[in-house]
């Protein structure tokens, strides 16, 4: 951890020290015409109690450290010539630098650089050898067992691997206007990401958690040529997307082999993302048909395709009797989209809206039956070993497609006096393959009331109620039928050819009753005080499903104070809650007893699922000595409470016990002042002291090699929660010129 | 496998049999109207030389300059602020006179009076083309949203961040602070990364033409298509994940293994996963650590010719 922090710190200060000079030089020659903006540069430090990857995410100080501050924002401009600059948290691995520049009238440029971490986690803990590559090997001595508990060498085994990722971004583009009237484009941009991510890997009912190397490269590239004129415009753009991943696929030693290599394989292989290629051309216009009357359109054709070759059905050597039906996917979708939309103001106080949407994936992924060999198991006993050719094992892959068409009317009306009135309509047609309904229909209605008054009170309400049905109904039994081979499906009796419950709905494609609304009031009782209240609700109900999703509401409150006693000082505070409430239902059956139970609603079982958050912000701000010394205090604390419990039926047992709760506690207090020295410099301190806690079942207490009841495992990578408090100080100068 | 069974038949719904052929010549029938009743209210008043404006207004003057329509109107004397407000020969006259109480003749884009669409319509005259062009008849164009609410214009720089967008979307503000796992706090990820306030080409102005278009711009991995796709991940990746923050891990509408269960109740998955199961009780396997993801690793599709169960 510290070599890897120095050698982060080390990178930053060659990133500065590379970075300032050029930001000193556009200093230095400020003289020239138009040159102006600030320079920032500085130092901080952070203290952490416990190294933190919560603390870090995105910025990448997850323990204790110094680190630079350097920003700066420049522009120049000569007449109709510009450039601007403009670089954040170059001391951070969040940094940001841009230029963007041109001739207003000709051409413009813009490049861009940025990276950005997402710190995972620094406390976990693997036996394997070879993290970052695509082949995971234990170490010489280690136990392999069914158990974890048997696993003697696990704990000595064990080391540090720290999770997580970082992206950089480079981008480059420029356009140039030939004449008033066209318009060219071209821009590209590469993506790097790469690090360690958790992945999960199964054996039967045991599973290890794996770090999985993450080496991803996105190239982009983008040309358009445009024209316009007074009335109107056209476009063409096409784009391109290449991703290719560095590893392919990843193999690991099995923890869980046992000696017997046809019912425990000494070793599992995964796929791994798989390179692929995007494209999209993209023709676009709009006219005015008339001054207050536009047209547009736009249509729109991509493809999406992928081609890397299959990996064998399992790693081991042993000969299978059915070969793959083909040697990669040829895998490609087609997208087509079509949109045309009509907007008008054929009166002055009259707006109208008519917008047609046309969206198809067409998947031409070829179909076939696959194997399942599901953990490079090849032995027909075992739980997850394939039956090659003539039972559950064989199944068909599925190229989703669907069609979407969407009409929306909307109209609004202007009373005068600051108060307008819109109400709309949205009707959507939706239509699938491979799935449980051939087809969707919704309808949504809305509505809009918008007042406004002179002295800046502002009323806001917004309606929506939709309806969604099912065209032709809900049948789970398309589904089996589709992936199963007909030799699976005959032998069995006509109650148990399900893999879902016949009552399940997947919500997606469920009936649904949606209702939204949404009111927000902003009042200003004195001169110095703004209040503002906003609400938002909004309730999905699936009445028609009897297992699966049956109620989803979202509902929050904002209330929002800003104070301004005088004009040297101000305070802003704002306090918003947010409640998700969920219940679903489904029914507990046995394999063995399927038929039977999968009627009985004494198995019938409910969850409730309430997430509650509560965010709260107060900032406050005065300046001193005649607006030379300006002070700033922030306070941020934001609580979230997960909490699921359950009813069930009498023969579900064990009787279901709600879970503990899930919390989380931020809680940031921050302090600075900002000294003008002089004209052109400012001297900035501050501090920053934050504390997050959290309790999770799902992490708490779950280290490497947790035992379980019966023969399952579970080797997890981390056991540690996040939990750290932080201090940081921080001093900069910032110089103006 | 059954064949023809994917053919959609046309049956009598909720909406009975209301369908787009019905509505698109009612669409059609109102174009006409619209353009029938279409009016150009445009209005012309004198121009007068900049350097008149500046006499009074000297604090505009130098920010004005630097501002990209400083730079547009550098060669012509007599637009630049007049380009949006108007001609200024009627305020001139107007604007020395001791009764005078503020604006006259002149727009003023500020104030409550006049509809979004008026105040809007200076700036569209030079902006309804290229990055604009798909304002009109937008969301916040049909919601009554001014330009100015947004933008400030006498500003070198006019950066429009996603505290502007929390005045009115405050839901998303405290979303963005609890837990959050996009940085949209560091600086990186502001709204307009994937939204277009002035009119996206697709559904909640989104700049792409559909949700998972946009989040495969930085998720290119997910995008496939792979041998065994997940049919609401191809559709749709906000049926899963709300990209705005939640309290669960990965953006997850609701946690892991509940969430799965709203949709599955196969062999494994049919039970109530409870208390009872925490480790080291069983199942334990599908309660901690990854959840169902200990095992189903790749929800998002898989490639592995056994990848069905999304397993490998």
């Amino acid at each position: 951890m510290s070599n890897n922090k120095n050698m982060s710190n080390r990178k930053n200060a060659a990133f500065i020290i590379l970075t300032l000079p050029a930001l000193a030089f556009a200093a230095a020659v400020q003289a020239e015409e138009g040159m102006h903006g600030s320079v920032t540069a500085g130092v901080a430090s952070a203290q952490l109690d416990y190294p933190s990857a919560k603390f870090g995410k995105f910025t990448g100080v997850t323990d204790d450290t110094v680190y630079l501050l350097g920003g700066a924002d420049i522009q120049a401009r000569n007449g109709t010539r510009y450039w601007d600059f403009k670089a954040n948290d170059l001391g951070l691995d969040n940094r940001r630098l841009t230029l963007d520049g041109g001739n207003t009238g000709s051409y413009k440029f813009n490049f861009r650089y940025e990276q950005q971490p997402n710190e995972l986690s620094n406390n976990s803990k693997t036996p394997f050898n070879g993290v970052g590559s695509s082949t995971l090997t234990l170490p010489a001595g280690f136990v392999t067992n069914a158990s974890t508990a048997n696993m003697t060498a696990l704990a000595a085994s064990l080391k540090g691997v720290e999770l997580g990722t970082k992206r950089k971004e480079g981008e480059a583009g420029v356009s140039y206007e030939l004449g008033k009237s066209i318009d060219l484009s071209f821009s590209l941009k590469r993506q790097l990401k790469d690090g360690t991510q958790s992945f999960g890997a199964a054996r039967g009912f045991s599973t290890v958690t794996l770090p999985a190397p993450v080496d991803y490269q996105t190239d982009e590239y983008r040309a358009g040529l445009a024209w316009h004129n007074e009335r109107g415009q056209a476009r063409v753009d096409y784009f391109l997307s290449q991703f290719s991943n560095a590893n392919q696929s990843l193999t690991w030693d099995s923890p869980y082999y046992t000696g017997v290599a046809t019912t425990s394989p000494t070793r599992g292989r995964a796929s791994l993302a798989p390179d692929n290629q995007a494209q999209r051309l993209n023709l676009s216009g709009s006219y005015n048909l008339a001054p207050a009357t536009r047209l547009s359109a736009v249509a729109e054709m991509g493809k999406m395709t992928q081609n890397v070759a299959f990996l064998p059905y399992t790693i081991n050597a042993v000969a299978l009797p059915v070969a793959l039906p083909r040697s990669s996917a040829e895998a490609q979708i087609d997208t087509r989209l079509l949109k045309l939309e009509l907007a008008s103001q054929p009166l002055p106080k009259v707006s109208l809206n008519a917008r047609y949407r046309y969206y198809e994936t067409e998947n031409k992924t070829p179909r076939d039956l696959y194997q399942m060999v599901a953990s490079d198991n090849i032995a027909a006993a075992s739980p997850f070993g394939q039956v090659l050719t003539t039972a559950a094992g064989a199944l068909y892959n599925r190229p989703y497609d669907s069609t979407q068409n969407q009409l929306n009317l909307d109209g609004s009306y202007n009373f005068g006096y600051g108060t307008t009135v819109k109400a709309g309509y949205e009707h959507e047609k939706k239509d699938y393959s491979h799935r449980a309904v051939k087809a969707t229909r919704e309808g949504t209605f809305t509505g809009k009331l918008n007042k406004r008054w002179d002295a800046g009170a502002t009323l806001s309400v917004d309606l929506a109620e939709g309806r969604k049905r099912s065209n032709g109904g809900y049948n789970e039994t398309w589904v089996f039928e589709d992936m199963h081979t007909t030799g699976y499906i005959s032998p069995l009796a006509a109650n148990v050819r399900f893999d879902n419950l016949s009552g399940m709905r997947q919500y997606d494609i469920a009936d649904r009753d949606r209702s939204k609304q949404g009111v927000g009031l902003t009042l200003l009782p004195h001169q110095n005080l703004t209040v503002g209240v906003n609400v938002n609700r909004l309730k999905d109900a699936f009445d028609a499903s009897q297992f699966g999703l049956q109620e989803q509401k979202n509902n929050n409150y904002t209330v929002n104070v800003t104070l301004t006693p005088e004009p040297v000082s101000s305070v802003s505070l704002f306090f918003t809650n947010q409640f998700i409430v969920s219940r679903q239902n489904s029914r507990s059956y046995a394999a063995a007893t399927k038929a039977a139970n999968s009627i009985d609603p004494n198995r019938d079982w409910s969850a409730r699922n309430q997430d509650s958050v509560d965010t709260i912000g107060v900032t406050a701000n005065r300046s001193f000595m005649e607006d030379k010394l300006l002070v700033k205090a922030g306070y941020g604390f934001s609580r979230t409470d997960t909490d699921i419990s359950f009813a069930a039926g009498s023969a579900v047992t064990p009787a279901p016990k709600d879970m503990p709760g899930v919390k989380s506690r931020r809680t940031t207090l921050d302090l600075s002042a900002t000294y003008s020295m002089k004209k052109e410099l400012d001297v900035q301190v501050g501090a920053m002291w934050e504390r997050y806690r959290s309790d999770d079942w799902a992490t708490d207490g779950i280290a490497p090699g947790t035992s379980l009841t019966g023969t399952t495992g579970l080797l997890t990578l981390s056991a540690s929660p996040a939990d750290y408090r932080a201090v940081v100080l921080r001093t900069a100068m910032n110089y103006k010129f | 496998m059954q064949t023809g069974q994917w053919k959609t038949k046309e049956g009598a719904g909720f909406f009975g049999n209301y369908s787009m052929k019905k509505l698109l010549p009612g669409a059609l029938q109102a174009v006409f109207a619209m353009l029938l009743v279409s009016a150009a209210w445009a209005e012309e008043d004198g121009f007068i030389e900049n350097v008149q404006c500046n006499s009074c207004h000297k604090s505009s003057k130098q920010t004005y300059l630097d501002s990209a329509h400083g730079r547009a109107f550098t060669a012509d004397a007599t637009t630049g602020c007049q380009t949006c407000h108007g001609g200024g020969a009627a305020h001139k006259e107007v604007a020395g006179d001791e009764n005078y109480k503020g604006p006259q003749k002149i727009e003023a884009f500020k104030v409550a009076a006049g509809t979004p669409g008026e105040k809007n319509r200076a700036c569209l005259t030079c902006h309804e083309n290229k990055l604009h062009a798909n304002w009109r008849g937008s969301k916040h164009d049909m919601g009554g949203v001014s330009c100015t609410e947004c933008h400030t214009l006498h500003k070198a720089k006019d950066t429009v961040r996603q505290d502007v967008c929390y005045t009115c979307h405050q839901a998303k503000r405290a979303s963005s602070l609890h837990n959050p796992v996009m940085p949209r706090n560091e600086g990186a990820k502001d709204c307009a990364k994937c939204h277009d306030s002035h009119g996206g080409t697709g559904p909640s102005l989104l700049k792409t033409a559909t949700v998972n278009d946009n989040c495969y711009s930085c998720h290119a991995e997910k995008r496939g298509p792979y041998l065994w796709e997940h049919a609401p991940v191809r559709e749709n990746c906000a049926t899963c994940h709300n990209p705005h923050g939640t309290p669960n891990a990965n953006l997850l509408t609701q946690r892991t293994p509940y969430l799965c269960q709203t949709c599955h109740s196969g062999s494994h998955s049919n039970g109530p996963l409870s208390a009872t199961g925490l480790p080291p009780n069983a199942p334990g396997i599908t309660l901690a650590g990854k959840s169902c993801l200990n095992c189903h690793p790749q929800i998002h599709g898989s490639n592995h010719p056994s990848g069905a169960r999304f397993q490998r």
